[in-house]
């Protein structure tokens, strides 16, 4: 059981390395920071891959993961921030190939976390709202209430923008 | 929302770096090392300790064991209840008892053989000791784990009436194959309820005209092996037709027998090979079991079953059609590209008919709750009576029902945010797959 287990999620990984990869990227917006995370989520899943209930739950879980990675970078980055002397703007990790010049990103980098993962979550990696809810610990409608106010947030502020 | 799908195109865009593979590989191979010596180092210690207790119940067990089953009057009494099978030997359980501490249920039966005619010349007494030492030892190691198990649990925080509920239970127990006068085949197992990787099962098959442990070779012949491998596969390849799943080669499927391959005699006197749970085939197989044929029946079994397989294909074939139709009743959704385009078309027109009819309960039946509707001053609408209370007229405005009536029903593209109802303009109805079912998700004006 548990060594059919650990291949599944071994083959898992290495069909999903290049989603992983974007996720990471898409909140940390540069190179090295997004190759750590996705590599520490990859240890992280190894090692704990006994505590997997079900094989089903793979993805959800595996995502979890990942996410808690994601998140702990961008804290571990702001307190960095906080620490300097304050001059350092988050832009500084912009890299090229990934143009800032589009305000949507920057709008979706500016709102609060959670709903910044699920609006990720939901678009870019396309997961149901169910796996979503599951993956952030939210109940189900918390999640639909946050997906639909932060795209209208993003709207507004677009629009506003765009004056 | 074509902004959004914009974005999403950039993040798809994203270049992953070539370092991304080394580094995922670097980490499983790091991972992988470590199993094997977890494995690799359980596998050793347990080794020797089974050497070393045999040593030891052979020393210490040897004499007594023979004296208890004839000179216990209470034994003797119990044994003789038991029913003879089969006119040479009989199987009787030797010792038999169940415990219960700290939540651990241990409940053991170990077997032993009994030679009922005499001068045979067939000893039984060694295999005899075998089974005792490998049953107790069995137990011994499995209450270990599981009071390791609970040690660990409390330690970590659960509460004692929490390990309660885990219903821990160790069993050892027998279960007889064949019995005739040529045979003797049983099987003896240990089971852990809670960890299948510790579980054990040794099959002994005695023959008792010659008192000697039987082998595929002297069942099948010489070149068993060949015989056993072509018929295994045969019928995999008959099973799977039928719809069971085994493992691939890649996936650590049936490469051909070893020569320590498990099997026991069944009712026919025909060996049959058993494979334990997650050998060749996922867990939920459980053991599987091939019953071999000797050489001159086998190509009996290849003409017969011609017919018997076209049968069994065309009632695999009905069955298949009669779940396909089933599933697209209750047709689940994965997400709103899993959507065909003729579903999509369907529940589109159902929009459109409640929309043309001004029909705000026939939109609200099709929505899921809470649902972005774009009018000045609503934002969410968390329920269906907020929905209701919007009214008609405000919801169905003339530049809505228009988009929505011209919205073209044939060439409806689905998007991360789902499919749009619109004739281009920005007012639009937007639906898409919401846990697993398609409904309305967003009013745009």
């Amino acid at each position: 059981m548990k060594q059919v287990l650990y291949e599944s999620l071994i083959q898992y990984i290495l069909e999903n390395q290049d989603r992983f990869y974007r996720l990471a990227y898409s909140y940390t917006r540069h190179q090295e920071d997004a190759l750590d995370v996705v590599q520490s989520a990859v240890c992280k899943a190894l090692e704990a891959y006994e505590s997997i209930k079900n094989e089903d739950a793979v993805r959800t879980w595996f995502y979890r993961i990942l996410m808690n990675e994601c998140l702990a970078v961008i804290k571990k980055r702001k307190r960095i921030l906080l620490t300097a002397d304050g001059l350092e703007q988050d832009e500084a990790y912009y890299e090229k190939g990934y143009e800032p010049e589009d305000e949507l990103e920057q709008e979706l980098d500016r709102l609060e976390t959670d709903i910044q993962e699920i609006i990720k979550l939901r678009f870019f990696e396309e997961l149901s709202l169910k796996e979503i809810s599951q993956i952030t610990g939210l109940n189900l409608n918390t999640v639909k209430t946050k997906l639909y106010r932060g795209l209208k947030q993003l709207k507004e502020n677009i629009r506003e923008a765009d004056i | 929302m074509s902004k959004l799908e914009s974005m999403k195109e950039r993040y798809d865009q994203i270049k992953i770096p070539e370092e991304l593979n080394m580094r995922i590989q670097q980490e499983i191979e790091k991972s992988r090392k470590q199993q094997e010596e977890k494995r690799g180092a359980g596998r050793n210690r347990r080794f020797k300790r089974i050497i070393r207790s045999v040593e030891a119940a052979a020393a210490a067990i040897g004499i007594l064991f023979t004296v208890a089953l004839n000179t216990n009057p209470v034994f003797a009494k119990e044994a003789g209840e038991l029913p003879v099978i089969g006119g040479l030997a009989r199987i009787l359980t030797f010792r038999s008892y169940e415990t219960e501490k700290d939540d651990i249920a241990v409940s053991v039966e170990i077997p032993t053989i009994e030679m009922i005619a005499e001068d045979t010349g067939v000893e039984v007494d060694k295999i005899n000791q075998e089974i005792l030492a490998r049953c107790n030892q069995y137990a011994d190691e499995a209450l270990r784990r599981a009071e390791e198990y609970r040690t660990a649990y409390l330690e970590t925080g659960g509460t004692p009436e929490e390990w309660a509920e885990h219903k821990i239970k160790i069993t050892v127990d027998y279960e007889i194959k064949q019995q005739n006068n040529e045979y003797l085949s049983f099987v003896v197992r240990g089971t852990e309820n809670w960890a299948n990787a510790y579980n054990e099962s040794r099959y002994y098959n005695l023959d008792l005209r010659t008192g000697k442990i039987v082998t595929l070779a002297d069942m099948l012949g010489g070149n068993y092996v060949e015989l056993v491998n072509e018929s295994i596969r045969k019928q995999i390849a008959e099973r799977e037709n039928a719809g069971e799943v085994f493992f691939t080669a890649e996936e650590g499927g049936f490469a051909g027998i070893s020569e320590d391959v498990k099997f026991y005699i069944n009712e026919d006197n025909r060996p049959v090979i058993v494979f334990e749970k997650y050998e060749i085939a996922p867990g939920s197989s459980g053991e599987i079991e091939f019953e071999i044929s000797p050489a001159s029946t086998s190509q009996e079994t290849e003409l017969g079953s011609v017919p018997e397989k076209t049968e069994s294909g065309t009632i695999e074939k009905v069955e298949s059609e009669a779940t396909e139709e089933e599933m697209q009743t209750s047709q689940v959704y994965e997400d709103n590209f899993a959507v065909d385009s003729k579903a999509a078309k369907e529940f589109a027109e159902k929009i459109k008919d409640a929309t043309a009819q001004k029909d705000l309960e026939a939109l609200a039946d099709l929505t899921a709750f809470p649902v972005y509707v774009g009018l000045p001053g609503v934002d969410v609408v968390e329920t269906r009576e907020d929905f209701l209370k919007l009214g008609t007229d405000a919801v169905f405005t003339q530049v809505l029902q228009e988009s929505v009536e011209n919205a073209d029903v044939d060439n409806l593209q689905p998007s991360m945010a789902g499919f749009s109802l619109s004739d281009g303009g920005t007012a639009n109805i937007n639906f898409g797959v919401v846990d697993g079912v398609l409904a309305i998700n967003g009013i745009n004006y």
